[in-house]
């Protein structure tokens, strides 16, 4: 989303939700010295930016992709710290690659962020991968990653369209990023698969506790997650 | 990469105005600007083309580098341009005579939104040439920011370089192993990112140890930042005036 196509009612309304989630995120991420949450956060924020400097080729068409990140930090790092991960990738971009703007950020926030980690994660993912089986984990990756993009790309719709500052209807905006987004979906969800899938092999300990996790109703909202307990115990 | 490159740029550049001025200040005045700039209705191309004074007299004025906003303004989103460029097409009602012709109604809000990006991509560029990162992260934690996203976004920007070049090197060393596409297929490259992935947990891991050994007990601690003082409050009221009035000040 952009500061071009939004209001100013739906941006000051984006940046006040987003600034709540974001202050639930910092409080439920919180940790005390013995936590390695703070570096391995931070650090896995640069991965994504990292990742993204390795591309592949896309099957059958010769094109190049690469990682966007957001599933895969949710699923490492819990909903509460990937959100903030994500917040802190977003402004950054914002900032130092003039993506979005200033005042959508609250709405990319939501499209990127809140999507992935509040609705997908724990609604899709997580019951669909609990018991960490190859086959359950591409599906759910794959089916994640799509629902996460074309969600996303609906949400910018609805924004664009409750804006008014774009005459496009939203069902033609739809019809144009939609089947985008869904394809990009796929190949997200196939490199993002393909990680996973790599780490269940290396470090069945770290993907087993990620998605174990999923299986547990733990009193805390789906914190901590398995994944740093893993980071702790690494050699 | 690029992209990256020009961050570290940001982090020695030369010849900017280094302002003595408290960071919050600047971040509320570019905040102030961006949304009195989305506040600018669909058809009021005369309001917007009035606030594209401000970078137009800041930017030199500042002696920031003008390429380096230019470049940000020229790579804006073709997802906007593609969007608004529908408007000329779907509002042909004519609105505003511009010598011998008259603008359609459609082609004035595809200006209009046209301009509302490149000003809104300006007024961040403006504040990241004026402020170091480290001075956005400590305006942000003085603007009352979460503590947490301040410090995520401060050990992001330390650490992006280095993950970076380790991300490049590896991708060197898989383009010299192949041939044609192959190495570049998914698999492989799922397999380099998981072991780039493990490396980066690696690194938290000893960076932790590294911040224990220092006597790290969960608490960021950072010195005092001086209270706002009259030099502040005056470049503050002066930037709303003048950015208000141009907003406000046309039809």
């Amino acid at each position: 989303m952009s500061d071009a196509l939004l209001s100013p009612v739906l941006g000051g309304a984006f940046w006040a939700a987003s600034a709540g989630l974001v202050a639930l995120s910092a409080r439920r991420s919180a940790g005390g010295a013995e936590e390695s949450t703070v570096p391995l956060m931070g650090v896995l924020s640069a991965f994504v930016f990292a990742a993204q400097m390795i591309n592949f080729t896309l099957p059958g068409t010769g094109s190049s992709g690469h990682l966007a990140g957001g599933l895969l930090l949710a699923i490492v790092l819990g909903a509460h710290r990937a959100f903030l991960a994500i917040t802190s990738i977003l402004v950054v971009q914002c900032l130092f690659f003039a993506d979005g703007g200033l005042m959508a950020l609250g709405a990319n926030l939501f499209n990127l962020g809140c999507i992935p980690c509040y609705l997908v994660y724990p609604l899709v993912w997580k019951p669909l991968a609990a018991r960490s089986a190859q086959g359950k984990i591409l599906a759910a990756t794959l089916l994640s990653t799509v629902l996460a993009f074309v969600l996303g790309a609906l949400s910018i719709v609805v924004q664009t369209g409750l804006s008014g500052i774009s005459d496009l209807p939203p069902s033609a905006l739809a019809l144009l990023l939609v089947p985008v987004q869904a394809a990009l979906g796929v190949v997200e969800g196939l490199i993002t698969a393909g990680i996973l899938l790599f780490l269940r092999k290396a470090r069945p300990d770290l993907l087993g506790q990620a998605a174990g996790s999923g299986s547990q109703r733990t009193t805390e909202a789906a914190e901590p997650p398995g994944s740093i307990a893993a980071a702790e115990a690494l050699p | 990469v690029k992209r990256l490159g020009e961050v570290r740029r940001l982090g020695r550049r030369t010849g900017v105005w280094s302002p003595d001025l408290d960071p919050r200040v600047l971040i509320l005045a570019v905040l102030l600007y961006v949304a009195l700039l989305v506040s600018v209705g669909k058809h009021s191309l005369g309001q917007v083309l009035a606030l594209l004074c401000v970078p137009l007299i800041a930017v030199p004025a500042l002696g920031i580098p003008a390429w380096a906003v230019i470049r940000k303004i020229i790579f804006v989103s073709p997802f906007v341009l593609g969007v608004g460029l529908f408007n000329p097409l779907l509002d042909t009602r004519p609105l505003l005579p511009v010598g011998p012709w008259v603008l359609s109604a459609g082609w004035v809000s595809f200006l209009v939104i046209a301009c509302k990006a490149w000003l809104s991509v300006a007024a961040v560029a403006v504040l990241t040439e004026l402020l170091p990162f480290e001075a956005i992260g400590a305006g942000l934690r003085r603007l009352k920011a979460p503590e947490a996203l301040v410090n995520q976004l401060l050990f992001l920007h330390r650490y992006l370089f280095l993950l970076v070049e380790e991300a490049q090197t590896l991708r060197k060393a898989r383009d010299l192993k192949s041939f044609g596409r192959r190495g570049r297929d998914l698999s492989t490259t799922a397999r380099l990112l998981g072991s780039l992935f493990l490396r980066t947990l690696e690194r938290s891991q000893r960076i932790h140890r590294s911040m224990l050994a220092r006597g790290f007990d969960g608490v960021f601690r950072h010195a005092p930042g001086r209270p706002l003082a009259a030099r502040d409050w005056i470049f503050l009221a002066g930037a709303a005036l003048v950015c208000a009035g141009l907003r406000l000040g046309v039809a």
